[in-house]
């Protein structure tokens, strides 16, 4: 079981003069109990590969596979997919509406038919998942904090309980702290078999949380594999409006120059191979 | 999102042509006129000449036939409609075909025709002015040409600055709310089954998160004015100050020829 | 006798001014306290700061640690409940400076879309000098001075529409620029910002540095920071630390930690590096300085 995307292609503004491509040919399957990070650039169409994960968009070609169900098939299965893929856009906090935190995370269940305990067992659930003490339950969810609303409106796609988390740019504006607490968060969806697709401009964060990265450049696919793997080949293919971690550029430059022996994005690790390398000179 | 930046700045097709050139006072005062004209005008024969002075001006500024032709586009359906009232409904002797207890005169369909046309040619000659000037060129007439009543404690320059801030938000507020819908479509909010009641309720997600954004968004930003040292209008210089010389003289002059001209052919018919 | 501004004709009074104070503008603080009106919250609790005309400092600090308020005092968009806030000497609780001060102290907030005021590139720009009261062949001077800056000059007749988010702040930068500032505040200026568009704008707002301007950048990302001279830690509305730059940066990091913070990696590096003997003390944790002494000393 897996969300496949096999050959998406989408085109804004079809057949007119402002018409422009937003993702081309891309493919590509994100396993249940993986951390997968899509890099781009703004305006890479990474946004717009959001929406086509859920059913947002309309289908121009190519496919959007979720657990075996297509998208843009059968319209009854739309439901079901949205169900299955939770979508947490950017600044998810914009969309709190409800008038106390318990009435906000249960839109969501409420919209999927859940009700009495059932639904009470999925929003204390999400709570918990989050870190949200119950007794948030009866506030109002405009007087909490920036962060604290950040996690309410994470929860409330959560208490849906999807099997696939896709979520764009969660660490937008987000301090040291806030993003300590959404790395764990991915990492405890993953581990418990959810499939965490998570969007971002950021390599450096994606090549620190991530199993596996796809970079994505014009709405096309640059590269896809382990973070290792990607900060092998990073130095060989040139992608716009990327831009390198420090530290790893740094390496790269030093290896070309044939200081150092091996790359790395970590800078301990860095300072070490420059260490031994001047000591041999 | 590229969908809607076509829209972005309303119809203005920015060039340097004579008439994007004109003082946007004049353009309003032409165009306010004409509206007045255009509906004064009966003969086909005025009417030739209205279409002939919209293909000239379009022509001169560079606007693009299709793009003038296309800016009707949303306003068919009322010009079709009112048509069709007039049809059935003017009364008169010569009846051509009737449904029903609808008849059809001829001097209906003449009636028809002619009221539809002069709505056509209403909404071209106001898109040419929108073709022409950018919407703060737009607003600057505006405060300018109600400026006289500021006196008598009309509001001109808050206005102008309202009309000028609403015009800069259309695109962010569009794409900002597209992304709110999106997102509680995606928890499974239903906009389009159940009752109008239902559907009027299930826009509450929507609207509230909407209203808080556009409240907090006024906040900021009137911070953000008064540290650009905004105080209202007083003391306000513009970059491009309206200069209203002899291009703008020479325009209002072949107005005022071409409108004696309408107005003669609209007698002899 | 009326004094001799009153004496000169508004825009003769601003362009003197703003010849006299291209220097930079000093900011001081005494004893700051501020609670919000509405709900008696106190947010600042006696804070005493100075910074010196040309500097930069780092104003940092978790969310909801008031260090936004604080920024707000600088340009008199708030007013001390208790205590004094000074620009250039000017109490900003004297309503007969706000003015001037506005037009010393320019504020860039963090998101693009919540500070441009019109629909055209060019015409944004000119908002703030058309409010100056300055001519009009001035505030077009002024307008291409800072779309070159910015490097948006050939985009001066675009829709604001059209601009990607990077662009957008930049336009909101040059807006500001165009009042020519004694200091520049940044309230989280790029954190919408990818890491590409982040790079530039430093680079513009390190570039206004270099010509004198003061900066004071709110933020909580320290790699935006290694470039400033002086940082200072607000918590729970207090001054938790503050020292140079450098001296912040190679602080423990189980002690930045502490305060909510990371420690950037090309610090980490540095420190190691400079612990080994491979780099003089005296580079900084950017990235430009540490290739170009890396590949000369390796």
């Amino acid at each position: 079981m897996s969300l496949s995307v096999a050959d998406l292609s989408y085109t804004y503004n079809m057949g007119l003069p402002t018409e422009a491509a937003a993702l081309k040919n891309i493919s590509f399957e994100a396993e249940k109990g993986e951390i997968f990070s899509i890099v781009g650039h703004t305006g890479s169409g990474k946004s717009t590969l959001a929406m086509h994960l859920n059913g947002l968009m309309v289908l121009q070609s190519g496919e959007v596979i979720v657990d075996g169900i297509r998208v843009g098939g059968n319209p009854s299965d739309l439901r079901r997919i949205r169900q299955a893929v939770g979508l947490v856009f950017q600044y998810p906090e914009q969309q709190i509406f409800a008038e106390t935190v318990r009435e906000e995370i249960s839109f969501g269940p409420s919209n999927w038919g859940l009700s009495g305990d059932a639904l009470e067992e999925r929003v204390c659930a999400a709570m918990d998942l989050i870190g949200l003490d119950r007794s948030f339950a009866q506030a109002n969810p405009f007087m909490l904090s920036g962060g604290e609303k950040r996690r309410v409106a994470i929860a409330s796609v959560l208490a849906s309980d999807p099997d696939y988390l896709v979520l764009d740019e969660p660490s937008a504006g987000l301090d040291y702290n806030g993003l300590c607490e959404l790395t764990s968060l991915l990492r405890k969806m993953s581990e418990k078999g959810k499939c965490v697709i998570h969007i971002t401009h950021d390599l450096e964060l994606a090549l620190e949380i991530s199993d596996r990265i796809m970079i994505i450049s014009d709405g096309a696919v640059a590269a896809i594999g382990s973070p290792s793997e990607i900060s092998g080949i990073l130095s060989d293919i040139d992608i716009k409006g990327l831009i390198l971690p420090d530290i790893l550029s740094l390496s790269y430059e030093l290896k070309k120059r044939g200081r150092i022996d091996k790359i790395t994005s970590d800078p301990s690790e860095l300072a070490e191979e420059i260490r031994t390398a001047s000591s041999c000179r | 999102m590229p969908l809607i930046r076509g829209m972005a700045l309303g119809q203005y097709i920015p060039a340097d042509t004579p008439i994007h050139r004109l003082d946007p006072r004049s353009k309003l005062l032409i165009t306010v006129l004409s509206m007045v004209l255009i509906f004064l005008t009966k003969s086909f024969p005025a009417m030739a000449m209205w279409a002939a002075l919209i293909f000239i001006v379009a022509k001169v500024s560079k606007i693009p036939a299709s793009s003038l032709l296309r800016s009707a586009g949303p306003i068919l359906i009322l010009i079709i409609f009112t048509s069709l009232l007039h049809v059935f409904f003017t009364g008169g002797e010569t009846v051509i075909f009737s449904i029903g207890p609808l008849r059809a005169s001829a001097e209906g369909t003449i009636t028809a025709f002619r009221t539809g046309l002069r709505l056509f040619l209403l909404v071209l000659f106001t898109a040419l002015l929108t073709f022409t000037t950018s919407p703060s060129e737009l607003s600057d007439g505006l405060e300018a040409a109600l400026g006289p009543l500021s006196r008598f404690g009309f509001p001109a320059h808050e206005v102008a600055m309202m009309m000028t801030i609403a015009l800069r938000f259309i695109p962010t507020l569009f794409e900002e709310t597209e992304r709110i819908i999106n997102a509680q479509v995606s928890r499974g909010a239903d906009f389009e089954s159940g009752g109008l009641l239902k559907r009027a309720k299930a826009y509450i997600p929507v609207l509230i998160p909407l209203f808080v954004l556009v409240f907090k968004r006024a906040d900021t930003l009137a911070s953000a004015m008064e540290t650009r040292c905004y105080r209202g209008g007083k003391g306000r210089v513009r970059m491009y100050p309206l200069t209203w010389g002899s291009a703008e003289n020479r325009a209002v002059l072949c107005f005022a020829l071409f409108s004696a001209v309408v107005l003669l052919l609209n007698r002899l018919a | 006798m009326a004094p001799v501004s009153a004496m000169l004709p508004r825009w003769r009074l601003y362009s003197w001014s703003i010849s006299l104070m291209s220097s930079g503008t000093t900011l001081c603080l005494e004893g700051a306290e501020f609670q919000y009106p509405e709900t008696g919250k106190k947010v600042l609790k006696g804070i005493d700061l100075e910074i010196r005309a040309g500097e930069w400092v780092a104003l940092l600090g978790p969310n909801g640690s008031g260090k936004s308020t604080l920024l707000k005092l600088f340009n008199a968009l708030l007013i001390p409940s208790q205590g004094r806030c000074f620009v250039d000497g000017m109490d900003t609780k004297d309503q007969a400076n706000t003015e001037i001060i506005r037009s010393k102290v320019s504020m860039v907030f963090q998101n693009p879309e919540d500070q441009i005021v019109a629909s055209v590139v060019e015409e944004d720009t000119a908002f703030g000098p058309e409010n100056l009261g300055l001519s009009s062949e001035e505030i077009r001077t002024r307008v291409k001075e800072a779309l070159m800056g910015t490097g948006l000059w050939e985009k001066r007749k675009h829709a604001v529409s059209s601009l990607s988010g990077g662009q957008k702040q930049r336009l909101a930068l040059a807006g500001v620029l165009a009042i020519r500032p004694g200091a520049l505040l940044l309230d989280e200026a790029m954190s919408m910002l990818d890491p590409a568009s982040r790079r530039s704008f430093l680079d513009l707002v390190r570039k206004e540095h270099d010509s004198g301007r003061t900066v004071v950048q709110v933020t909580h990302r320290l790699d935006e920071t290694v470039l400033s001279d002086r940082t200072v830690v607000v918590a729970d509305g207090k001054i938790q630390w503050q020292g140079s730059t450098e001296g912040f940066l190679s602080l423990e990091e189980s002690r930045l930690r502490e305060m909510g913070f990371a420690k950037p990696p090309l610090a980490v590096l540095r420190e190691e590096l400079v612990k080994n003997g491979i780099l003089p003390p005296s580079t900084k944790p950017d990235i430009s300085e540490i290739r170009g002494k890396l590949c000369l000393s390796l």
